[in-house]
């Protein structure tokens, strides 16, 4: 009796130091697998808290510094160097211009982009359009949950929020490009 | 326009690594590596660095495509802060085989 509880036992612990390890190694894979994505999402995280004239330029520098690291997991720790770095130097930027130098850079930005001008000088004459209808009132909406003031809100929301997506889509192709480079 | 620098322990290692390559550059990775000093603070030090003209950066003279990788970002010592940095290492006065600051 004694015999079979100890073969039984030492059954059960091979079995399950063997599933174990499989596990270990499975999430090891999973770990792996997901390294480059937390890099790449640290990295845009890191862009995004930039100055807006910085972004393109440090970009470029960060993917060709974790170039020169291959260890995933080291890419990891400079990609998390990179945040408190874009966090820093943002604040910096922001003692020595000031916020209204930063407003100035992205109107100018949007101005240097000709997709984002056409898209932002329809917004901007859109919502014109709507406010000198109400202001004159030579046409209303007869819808009465909406006033035409709501609407230009949501307008311009509903703007800001677009080219805000489309510099995001932008930035991450940029990242994904410099970072398959780097692969 | 010229502004201070502080200048702490991980920008003096930094400076000293870019009077190693003067003419050449030195990328921040390669900085990093000589003076272990972590990315999240050598790049700030850089940032205000270069707005204090201390030191210059440029683009590295290769096409991305035919390298197969990035650019890298060359940092150089400028005159200024080469002029700066000598400055700097003097105010340390030795105390006990250590460096500390002149008060």
């Amino acid at each position: 009796m004694g015999v079979m509880i100890g073969l039984a036992t030492g059954a059960v612990a091979i079995g399950g130091a063997f599933a174990l390890q499989t596990a270990s190694r499975i999430a090891a894979e999973e770990i792996k697998d997901w390294l480059p994505f937390l890099v790449e999402k640290l990295l845009i995280l890191a862009i995004e808290r930039l100055p807006t004239l910085d972004r393109e330029r440090y970009r470029e520098e960060w993917a060709a510094d974790l170039f020169e690291y291959p260890g995933k997991l080291t890419q990891v720790i400079r990609a998390g160097g990179f945040y408190c770095a874009a966090l820093r130097i943002s604040a910096v930027s922001s003692q020595d211009d000031g916020i209204r130098s930063e407003f100035r850079t992205r109107l100018k930005l949007i101005f240097q982009v000709p997709r984002l001008r056409v898209l932002f000088l329809k917004g901007v004459s859109f919502q014109a359009c709507l406010l000198a209808f109400e202001t004159f009132g030579i046409f209303h909406y007869h819808w009465s949950f909406l006033s035409n003031t709501t609407i230009c809100v949501i307008g311009v929301l509903a703007t800001h929020l677009f080219v805000k997506w489309l510099i995001r889509r932008d930035t991450l192709r940029a990242v994904r490009k410099a970072l398959k480079a780097s692969v | 326009m010229e502004k201070d620098v502080r200048v702490t322990g991980p920008t003096l290692k930094a400076l000293g690594q870019l009077l190693t390559a003067p003419d050449t550059g030195i990328s921040g990775a390669e900085i990093s590596k000589a003076t272990k000093v972590a990315s999240g603070t050598l790049y700030p030090i850089m940032f205000r660095l270069e707005r204090a003209r201390w030191v210059s950066s440029e683009w590295e003279d290769v096409d991305p495509s035919e390298a197969g990788r990035p650019r890298k970002r060359l940092y150089k010592i400028t005159a200024l802060g080469r002029v700066k940095s000598k400055s700097a290492i003097t105010d340390l006065v030795p105390s006990n085989g250590r460096l500390i600051w002149e008060s």
